[in-house]
């Protein structure tokens, strides 16, 4: 490396995508969360490391009734929750999903969140905007 | 004006931190400008941040410790010159090097009454992390002015003294503070450590 890249240093690799979704039917907070924290624990069960680490993977959705945010840092822990939509549901949004990971390449990370969102669109129908490295676009799933 | 860098690896609670300081500060009438960078060209930060009423400027796809160094200085000179804070807040990515971002604000170019940082480190994985990334580890704790072990409420006091002679084997004499972000323990503590008036 020419100049000293911090992503370099810590063996580290990382992707996001921005996604426009629409789900069958009006989904509560819980409802919407589960669907999206199994996502984030696919994307952490493909590319944690031998310790378990997998640094930060994380979405957050928008809606009209108030935002949802999920988080994972460690499988162990599982994914944690905050949201604001006071027991609305919601059925349109925005999601973006992110993941920054130790020992993965950017490839690898975006190799992982698009099998997610594949297995993700069985309960979303999602529009995605690609905007990470190495993917451009719109790309209609579901 | 006032600039407080909350750093530390990826899933520390940098956000969580954030949200708490600025919200904090805005509640005693000070006038807060923040700065998120992601690595990514999509971000979730910056959305989180703006979801809690605090308003942010979002640097993506790129590392402000590096590669977008540029941009830093650049929004410290805007957000200086036309918004005239008490306390910029910045949160810069989970793999960025506090003291290569304290060396940028130092050659930026904006009237700097006090540069603060502080790196978050997550008991719960400590260990692991420096198993994994020792050199990178001890390279995001060394220098900055206090090291929070941030998520207390998750593990035990035998673990918490084992993070703490982590630290302190990483960075000798650094000062320590305990803080859960999320649940508010030690935040007042933290901003005693740090000289920050709430």
């Amino acid at each position: 490396m020419s100049e000293e890249d911090s992503k370099e240093l810590a063996n580290a690799g990382s992707f996001g995508v921005h996604l426009n979704f629409e789900t069958e039917r009006p989904m509560s907070a819980a409802e919407l969360s589960e669907l999206i924290g199994k996502g984030l624990l696919a994307i952490g069960e493909m590319l944690s490391t031998k310790e378990g680490l997998i640094g930060h993977v994380k979405a957050f959705v928008k809606t009209s009734e108030g935002f949802i945010k999920v988080n994972l840092v460690d499988m162990d822990l599982g994914y944690d929750m905050e949201e604001s939509l006071d027991g609305k549901k919601a059925s349109i949004g925005t999601m973006n999903i992110m993941a920054a990971v130790v020992g993965s390449k950017d490839d690898e990370v975006k190799g992982a969140i698009d099998q997610a969102v594949i297995a993700m669109s069985e309960s979303f129908k999602f529009i995605r905007e690609s905007k990470g490295k190495g993917a451009t676009g719109m790309i209609s799933l579901g | 004006m006032i600039i407080v860098q909350i750093a530390g690896f990826l899933g520390a609670g940098k956000t969580t931190l954030m949200i708490r300081l600025g919200s904090e500060l805005g509640k005693a009438g000070k006038k807060v400008a923040i700065i998120v960078n992601e690595v990514g060209e999509v971000g979730v930060d910056g959305s989180v941040i703006e979801a809690f009423g605090l308003r942010t400027v979002e640097l993506t796809e790129g590392c402000i410790c590096c590669s977008l160094s540029g941009s830093l200085q650049n929004t410290l000179r805007i957000i200086a010159k036309e918004f005239q804070p008490d306390y910029v807040l910045i949160e810069p990515t989970g793999l960025a090097l506090p003291s290569k971002i304290n060396n940028i604000i130092r050659i930026s170019m904006v009237e700097v009454e006090r540069n603060i940082s502080v790196a978050l480190v997550d008991a719960y994985r400590a260990e692991r992390l420096f198993k994994e990334t020792k050199a990178f580890f001890s390279r995001q704790i060394i220098g900055v002015d206090v090291v929070a072990i941030n998520k207390v409420d998750l593990v035990d006091p035998q673990r918490l003294q084992e993070v703490e002679s982590l630290i302190q084997e990483l960075a000798p004499g650094s000062r320590v503070v305990h803080i859960s972000a999320k649940g508010g323990a030690g935040f007042k503590e933290l901003m005693e450590a740090l000289g920050v008036e709430i």
